[in-house]
């Protein structure tokens, strides 16, 4: 497997005080869905924005580690380079420009990426506006409406087909579900492991709905407190015992009392 | 009264250009242009040394553009690129300091006296029946193709859909693959183009001075009084000033003629605080 994002030892530090992220490494591979899961707090957001460049603006520092996309170190490029080298990013919140049309934000997309040469690895298939309203029936409808009268499930598919247009090699979905009807989230999850199916994308999704991701990740992550805790491929996630329990909710056949699930908590914040 | 009519639409004309610059340049980098009356008589003053040097008025306006767009360029790397993202009084600071030395450098460069830009035309242009001042014709012509090229430029081109952009959301526009830098430097290129050529035709009707940088006053009221995020609103504000400006100097006394706008520019403050078509700054999560 070659990975295309491979993150080392990434440390972020906020306001010179809080160890947010306290040495995370993973790797997402070419072609792979990989899933970043965990709780509030557990560190998904940082990371992928540290990914995407956003750091160094906001007060927060990373202090160590490397993260390389296709063998190159990103982790200086400023936010639009990181664009252009081919990684969207759907944000969790903010993810359309309210005050511009649905047609328009998609424009907005299309003109701020000019591609030079035949970049290799990256997802070509959706060249015009056109292109993804066919895909997405539901902005077709609404193509010349402002994007703030769209509901939560349109607005992801809109943010999702801005990235499209950028012709992405790496597609980050930071909270893929948040906010959606479980139908609407199960949809958008089914688009984004099609998108990977038939064209190949390379997808990280960061979420807190365990199952849900893993139901079409190859590999997950778990996070908790800027840690990686449990990672594998989805079929050893989801036999693990302790990520059945903690994170699927599923009772293993022995009862575990509370004192147990507190014990748990400790070793795993210490480990 | 066609005379008193035009005065008022060659006023709207020029303090709409001069706001516009001014909603232009805050939209993309939420900085309030203070300065937007010193731009613009700074390059009226250029304009104006071009024609003593002999230049004839069309190219002495070419080459006063060119030096707004040098200067918007220099105003932006050199003092706004730094203090993007910071909070808003850093950028109006920056702006005030900016009046200031543009202020300074008229006096060293230019002497700072009242000098007149001609254009080298009759004194009267006569349409049909009405003999009409012909600077106020020019003024009002050049205006309002200006206002119309910028509306084109922010409707219709992939520059103006950045700028909108970049206006609402900077992270995303980022996000997306825009260079955000490029695309406030091209708004404050543009603003300074505004505001010069508002300076230009300011001085073709009267004359550049100092004292003439009040135009960015009225400017400044225009885009308060219509909101700081709206094109449309500081074109209709703009007529607003000009209308009083101009009826408190012919029926009141031309000694008011600045207070008239500021008391408008009161009440519609304590009414709608955001302007008339300005939106509400929502309230953000940090």
């Amino acid at each position: 497997m070659t990975a295309l994002l491979e993150v080392e030892g990434l440390e972020v530090v906020y306001g010179h005080v809080i160890r947010a992220i306290q040495g995370i490494s993973f790797s997402v591979g070419e072609g792979k869905i990989v899933g970043l899961v965990g709780l509030n707090g557990a560190g998904k957001t940082t990371t992928v924005r540290a990914i995407s460049g956003f750091l160094p603006t906001e007060n927060v520092r990373i202090t160590d580690g490397r993260i390389r996309f296709a063998g190159q170190s990103i982790a200086r490029l400023r936010p639009y380079q990181a664009a252009r080298l081919g990684i969207a990013f759907v944000p969790e919140r903010d993810k359309v420009f309210d005050t511009l049309t649905v047609r328009e934000n998609l424009e907005v997309a299309l003109t701020a990426t000019t591609l030079r040469g035949d970049e290799p690895g990256r997802c070509r298939r959706y060249r015009s506006i056109k292109d993804i309203l066919d895909l997405f029936e539901a902005l077709a409808r609404r193509a010349d409406q402002l994007s703030v009268f769209l509901s939560g499930g349109e607005r992801q598919m809109l943010a999702i087909g801005a990235c499209l247009l950028t012709a992405p090699r790496l597609l980050i979905v930071d909270e893929a579900s948040l906010g959606l009807a479980p139908i609407m989230r199960r949809q958008v999850l089914d688009m984004l492991a099609q998108l990977n199916r038939e064209f190949g994308l390379t997808v990280l999704i960061v979420d807190q709905d365990v199952g849900g991701v893993l139901s079409i990740a190859d590999h997950g992550y778990i996070l908790e407190n800027g840690r990686v805790v449990f990672a594998g491929s989805r079929e050893h996630l989801l036999q693990h015992g302790d990520v059945k329990e903690f994170y699927l909710g599923q009772k293993e056949d022995r009862e575990r009392g509370y004192r147990d699930v507190k014990q748990y908590r400790r070793v795993r914040r210490w480990h | 009264m066609v005379a008193l009519v035009l005065t008022t639409v060659a006023s709207w004309g020029i303090y709409a250009l001069l706001g516009i610059g001014i909603v232009l340049v805050y939209r993309t980098s939420r900085v309030l242009n203070i300065a937007s009356g010193e731009m613009a008589i700074f390059i009226g003053y250029v304009a104006a040394t071009s024609i003593q040097y002999g230049l004839p008025f069309p190219v002495a306006v070419l080459f006063s553009m060119g030096a707004a767009t040098v200067l918007g360029f220099v105003i932006f790397w050199f003092a706004i690129r730094g203090v993007m993202g910071e909070p808003p009084h850093v950028g109006l600071m920056i702006t005030v300091g900016i009046a200031v030395i543009l202020n300074g450098l008229m006096i060293v460069l230019f002497g700072g006296g009242m000098i007149a830009i001609p254009a080298g035309l009759p004194a009267f242009t006569t349409i049909g029946q009405v003999q009409l001042p012909t600077p106020d014709v020019v003024a009002t012509i050049g205006a309002w193709f200006s206002i119309a090229v910028i509306a084109v430029i922010y409707r219709l081109t992939n520059l103006g859909l950045q700028m909108r952009a970049v206006a609402e959301r900077v992270t995303l526009s980022a996000q997306r693959g825009l260079n955000v830098d490029r695309t406030v430097a091209l708004s404050w290129i543009v603003g300074l183009l505004a505001a010069g050529l508002a300076g230009v035709l300011h001085g073709e009707r009267s004359f550049v001075a100092l004292s003439a940088s009040a135009i960015g006053i009225s400017a400044l009221i225009s885009c308060l009084i219509g909101g700081m995020d709206s094109l449309k609103g500081v074109v209709i504000a703009a007529l607003i000033v000009a209308a009083a400006e101009t009826l408190t100097a012919r029926y009141i006394d031309p000694r008011y003629v600045l207070i008239a706008p500021v008391a408008i520019l009161l009440v519609i403050l304590i009414v709608r605080p955001w302007g008339l078509f300005g939106t509400v700054e929502e309230i953000r999560r940090v």
